[in-house]
């Protein structure tokens, strides 16, 4: 039986040939042709996008030419091999958390195979505009990026020290250290307090 | 009267004429024998390239996975067989059917060309009498060929009887517009433009003014959601796609 619950509109149709035509190319660009999904072949791989409630399965073929392609639905007869859920949101900020259900061998597999997925984009580039123009763009977004990644370390820095020495609303990592250590010490001297406590009144009442 | 001579005399449909029963199988053969080379095109002028996202739609519900046995039946040149051949993988098995010769060679030749092979067979077969064992198949799929067959009722109780329990029939046919204003200016154009639209790629008017009289000879969707629960589904319903010009009918065999 469909395990799906509702009936996908003309949209939701579009959407999962747009998700399967984007990930069928970005295995095609991928240096080693998406290679590490062999151990999804023949699979069915639900996703779940948490903050859309989107739901799509994923059927991974290798083809008798070798090379393996990816089918997307949005309803499936019987139920998946395995269940991925994840938000967008923590996955654009490179910190996904996913909640895995049914053959988790198969969900690692394919998050494995997500992660090594490597493309290229100068080459791909350079084959519209030249290498000229593609060197270029290339070496601007790596500037850019780098230029970003210093800008956020910079700015996280001055925000720590500001928080934590001119307006002294946040504890320094020492702080906290020397504060949890003397909650220890606390907690161990109110229990052998309570054990000495204890003893004395079973002595005092035999 | 003989039985022969009572069957002679029965006629049947087709598109807005009437012709002898058994005249119409031979009928819809010289239609399709006449568009086979140039169907995917017209297909793609005449709806716009609206019919791929119509049979991408009934893929989607369709559920296929890895493994299922599926019969394409009325395949034609193999629009779905090839969807379906990718999903059900190695393990399953597609098996594109037409009662026309021509349709199913230029579906091989396609599908071989595009490397969709080792999972689908091809076979001329009638919907009519279908030469599977009870039980086989776990979807069934007709494609804008059920208004071509001659004995529905027979076809769609053939179709019953092939299907695995918990089987799926789809059909997939052009149906009864359910917006006025555009039933007016899509009957102009089925009837004006498609048959000189016929003409001007394919060379030939007249098969394309049937495919415009067969569609409004064809049951609605009512009268055909009725008549595969009369066929013996247990479930049947149906989904109005671009306002009913196409009806996906599906039905459940439990």
């Amino acid at each position: 039986m469909d395990t799906s619950e509702n009936s996908p509109g003309l949209v939701n149709t579009s959407l999962s040939k747009l998700f399967e035509t984007l990930l069928n190319q970005a295995i095609q660009l991928d240096d080693q042709q998406g290679q590490a999904f062999a151990a999804c072949d023949e699979k069915v791989i639900q996703l779940t996008l948490t903050d859309f409630a989107q739901t799509f399965f994923l059927i991974y073929q290798i083809q008798p030419d070798g090379h393996g392609i990816f089918s997307v639905q949005n309803h499936l007869m019987g139920s998946p091999d395995c269940h991925l859920k994840f938000s967008c949101n923590d996955w654009i900020q490179n910190q996904p958390a996913y909640n895995i259900s049914g053959d988790e061998t198969v969900a690692e597999a394919f998050i494995e195979a997500v992660k090594t997925l490597e493309i290229d984009w100068e080459e791909q580039l350079s084959k519209v505009t030249g290498d000229l123009i593609a060197f270029k763009v290339g070496s601007t977004v790596r500037q850019g990026q780098k230029t970003s990644r210093e800008a956020k370390q910079k700015i996280g820095e001055t925000l720590k020290e500001y928080l934590q020495f001119e307006i002294e609303v946040l504890p320094t990592h020492s702080q906290i250290n020397r504060f949890a250590h003397n909650v220890q010490q606390t907690t161990q001297a109110v229990d052998q307090l309570a054990e000495r406590i204890q003893r004395l009144q079973n002595t005092s009442s035999t | 009267m003989t039985t022969e001579q009572t069957q002679s005399k029965k006629t049947i449909d087709f598109g807005f004429s009437e012709v002898p029963l058994e005249e119409k199988v031979k009928k819809v053969k010289g239609v399709f024998d006449s568009v086979a080379g140039n169907y995917d095109i017209m297909n793609d002028v005449m709806s716009f390239g609206i019919h791929r996202l119509w049979k991408r739609h009934a893929i989607e519900l369709s559920g296929i996975r890895p493994g299922n046995v599926v019969l394409d039946l009325a395949g034609g040149t193999g629009d779905l067989t090839k969807a379906f051949a990718k999903r059900v993988g190695k393990t399953g098995r597609v098996v594109l059917a037409d009662i026309n010769e021509s349709m199913v060679r230029v579906g091989r030749d396609r599908l071989t060309n595009e490397g969709i092979i080792g999972n689908v067979n091809y076979t001329i077969t009638n919907a009519e009498a279908l030469t599977y064992p009870d039980n086989t198949f776990d979807l069934v799929t007709i494609s804008f060929g059920l208004r071509n067959v001659t004995n529905k009722d027979k076809a769609l109780a053939e179709i019953y009887r092939v299907l695995k329990p918990g089987g799926q029939l789809m059909v997939l046919e052009f149906s009864k517009v359910t917006q006025p204003l555009l039933a007016k200016a899509y009957d102009f154009y089925s009837f004006n433009i498609l048959p000189k639209m016929g003409k001007l790629i394919a060379d030939d008017e007249d098969s394309y003014q049937y495919l415009a009289e067969s569609i409004r000879m064809h049951p609605d969707q009512e009268t055909l959601k009725q008549m595969m629960l009369e066929a013996g589904f247990d479930k049947a319903e149906y989904l109005n796609m671009s306002e009913g010009i196409v009806a996906l009918h599906r039905g459940w065999k439990y």
